[in-house]
């Protein structure tokens, strides 16, 4: 990834940011995910022949360099959380077409989850699939709605969680199902957010969708889906960017110490000091999961701690930096750079699972304390 | 660092130890070498000789170990203060008197004059702390036995920092699991207080730092590992970091704890204050860590002094940056307003 890094000069990142820019998705790049499965870097730790058997803390400080180094990461993120679930769950037809081509870099995914009426409350959703079979064959007729659904413009499927039991209620009677998005009955409409992309609702009006595109058992989702939220929750929220950030900072300021306050001075070790604490949390998520312990108190400790953690610094350094990180545009790009995390780290502590939500599962699992009221 | 627990043989030490500890040094112990020992427990100083600490060598993790376990115990004992001298000289039973004030238990001190520490018999009036021990400001003679110099100093501060840090990481990993308890069992308005967001969330905060803080500590005493590079203590930017985070989220626990136990914590019949006492005593008894941490901000402003850091977050040593923002920065803009 050095080796990859070390021949992106700003000319080349310049053009993937405009490519970023014009899928109006965040840090995603098709050219750059071409390039990571140009380089075998797609799925290192699945078996082959898909992947190399790469342990996890391999892929883990594979998927750390990349961030850290400012490349856009987001694909490779969710399109490996979507084959990882195709791997654990899907059957072998789906294994078999799926598989090959996203380590190729050519099947994209995305998640269908959050509903207007079911945030953070997840298993309150509403979204439901109904068994039918008919000239057309054995199908599921999808009706509702998905909100948050980031990158679905840009993806080859949606992961879409449905409820297949009318009668049941929370996780029970949830199915998962991979949704074509230029299916007839899908509309995507953007839902502009602050960080200057664009995230989606998808409205479902009685999309079609083949059984063979059941992931799992049908009313068995909850569990499917789990698997892709722990790793969602093992992933660096803000601490990898925030890091990259910090350091440009820090060579913007070199030699200049007797310029700052004894104040900001203390601030810019305590953020040293407290991002390396968050890598070292970060760190232990990917040892624990190689190792294949459970990581589902301490994947949320490391989640908050390193969006927090983004919040308080982006703050401090835009302050530091000062007037010219008012602006959206201008010649400094570390300014520039600054001003849009101060925009994108708003959402870090409630995308994939708020603050709140995390801290309930800390002292759930972590401490062993009784389910918060 | 890849692997984040402690290594094997240290576990097995540390496991060892907290099990004796867990009867010498139990809270009515504790409270006794209070009341009747000036927070000195000779049963222990000797069961923990019978266990060989006063000889205790090998790795920086190791007396990490020991040390965590140490404070999780609050054990009455002031073996800690002498962890830097037996591990950097083998000299046991002498306390690091570089800044503030040593345990009147220990009759030698080390001490940091010009370009040489040296071992000087303690002298001073012992005033009791309010954690229950007794302490000296020791007043240098100017005699003793000369152990090294300036370098060997600044060794053994940098190791102080680290087990002084490992100490108070231990009480607070306590202190975090007796709230826990507290809050599993305890019922107000019908309910337990540990389903109460208000109360849950506060100690899941508590033990996000802590847990940062001890994987620092073993951080900190890897780096110290001359098997990876270092000079037997942690190097500097890793010493101001271990024990500035230490300090924070022990204090922290001590604070929330309270919170949790609410009227409970403040009675004297509750261990809360055995721990609180004693963390936020530890916590002042060297230097203040706010200057450290600008002294860490000096150290990675200044080009010479940033490339020589090492293992610093995923950095081999010091903090180069990608070729394109070294471009795209290049140009500069305002400097720090």
């Amino acid at each position: 990834m050095r080796a990859l890094a070390d021949k992106c000069g700003w000319a080349e990142m310049q053009a993937l940011r405009e490519e970023i820019e014009s899928l109006k998705v965040e840090r995603y790049s098709f050219a750059f995910h071409r390039r990571l499965a140009e380089e075998g870097l797609i799925g290192l730790t699945w078996p082959e022949p898909w992947g190399k058997g790469a342990r996890v803390d391999q892929q883990f400080l594979m998927a750390e360099e990349l961030e850290c180094q400012g490349f856009p990461g987001y694909g490779l993120t969710t399109n490996q959380r979507g084959g990882g679930m195709i791997m654990r769950s899907g059957n072998d037809a789906q294994r078999e077409e799926h598989m090959p081509r996203i380590v190729a870099g050519e099947y994209t995914y995305c998640q269908g989850l959050s509903e207007p009426n079911a945030g953070s409350d997840l298993l309150a959703l509403k979204t439901k699939a109904v068994r039918a079979r008919d000239a057309g064959g054995d199908h599921y007729i999808v009706n509702g709605s998905k909100i948050w659904t980031s990158s679905a413009h840009v993806s080859k499927f949606i992961s879409l969680l449905v409820r297949t039991d009318p009668e049941s209620s929370r996780q029970r009677g949830l199915s998962v199902l991979l949704v074509d998005p230029g299916w007839p009955g899908v509309t995507i409409t953007p839902v502009w957010v602050m960080g200057g992309w664009r995230v989606n609702q998808v409205f479902y009006d009685n999309v079609r969708v083949p059984v063979e595109n059941l992931v799992g058992e049908e009313n068995k989702g909850w569990n499917v889906i789990t698997g892709n939220l722990d790793e969602e929750r093992a992933m660096s929220f803000g601490g990898t960017e925030t890091r990259l950030l910090c350091a440009r900072l820090i060579h913007r300021l070199s030699g200049m110490a007797d310029r700052l306050s004894d104040a900001d001075l203390e601030k810019l070790g305590h953020f040293v000091m407290e991002l390396e604490a968050d890598r070292l949390l970060y760190l232990r998520v990917g040892m624990q999961a190689a190792r294949h312990e459970d990581t589902s108190g301490t994947g949320p400790m490391s989640k908050v701690y390193g969006s927090e953690l983004a919040q308080q610094f982006i703050e401090w350094a835009c302050d530091l930096v000062g007037h010219e990180t008012l602006f959206t545009e201008g010649d400094d790009v570390l300014a520039a750079d600054l001003e849009q995390q101060l925009r994108v780290a708003t959402v870090l502590t409630v995308i994939g699972g708020t603050s709140e939500v995390q801290r309930n599962i800390v002292s759930n699992r972590h401490l062993g304390l009784p389910r918060s009221n | 660092m890849l692997d984040e627990r402690w290594s094997e043989d240290v576990e097995e030490i540390g496991d060892a130890i907290a099990k004796m500890l867990a009867v010498e040094s139990a809270p009515d112990k504790v409270r006794k070498a209070e009341e009747d020992y000036g927070g000195i427990d000779p049963e222990l100083v000797t069961r923990l000789d019978a266990f060989g600490l006063g000889e205790l060598a090998g790795e920086p993790e190791l007396f990490a170990r020991v040390a965590f376990e140490l404070g999780k115990a609050l054990a009455s004992v002031a073996f800690v203060e002498t962890m830097p001298v037996l591990a950097l000289t083998g000299k046991a039973g002498v306390s690091l008197g570089f800044s503030g004030p040593v345990p009147a238990a220990n009759v030698l001190v080390a001490v940091r004059d010009g370009g040489e520490v040296r071992i000087e018999r303690l002298n001073g009036p012992a005033r009791r702390s309010a954690a229950g021990d007794s302490l000296v400001f020791h007043q240098t003679t100017g005699e003793g036995e000369t152990i090294g110099d300036a370098g060997l100093a600044d060794r053994l501060q940098r190791f102080a920092d680290l087990v002084d840090a490992a100490r108070l990481v231990g009480a607070g990993q306590a202190l975090l699991a007796y709230g826990v308890d507290y809050a599993g069992q305890r019922e107000q308005f019908g309910k337990i207080i540990g389903t109460y967001q208000g109360v849950a969330h506060r100690l899941a905060r508590v033990a996000g730092d802590l847990d940062a803080a001890e994987l620092l500590v073993r951080k900190a005493a890897f780096t110290a590992s001359p098997a990876n590079g270092g000079d037997g203590a942690p190097p500097p930017h890793f010493a101001i970091m271990v024990r500035a985070k230490a300090i924070q989220a022990a204090r922290f626990a001590a604070t929330n704890v309270h919170q949790v136990f609410g009227g409970n914590g403040f009675a004297m019949e509750y261990d809360v204050q055995l721990y609180s006492r004693r963390i936020r005593s530890w916590a002042m008894r060297g230097r203040r860590a706010g200057p450290d941490l600008a002294e860490l901000g000096r150290m990675v402003l200044d080009p010479a002094r940033r490339d020589s850091l090492t293992m610093l977050w995923h950095y081999e040593k010091g903090m180069p940056l990608p070729r394109w923002a070294r471009e795209a920065d290049a140009a500069g803009g305002p400097a720090a307003s």
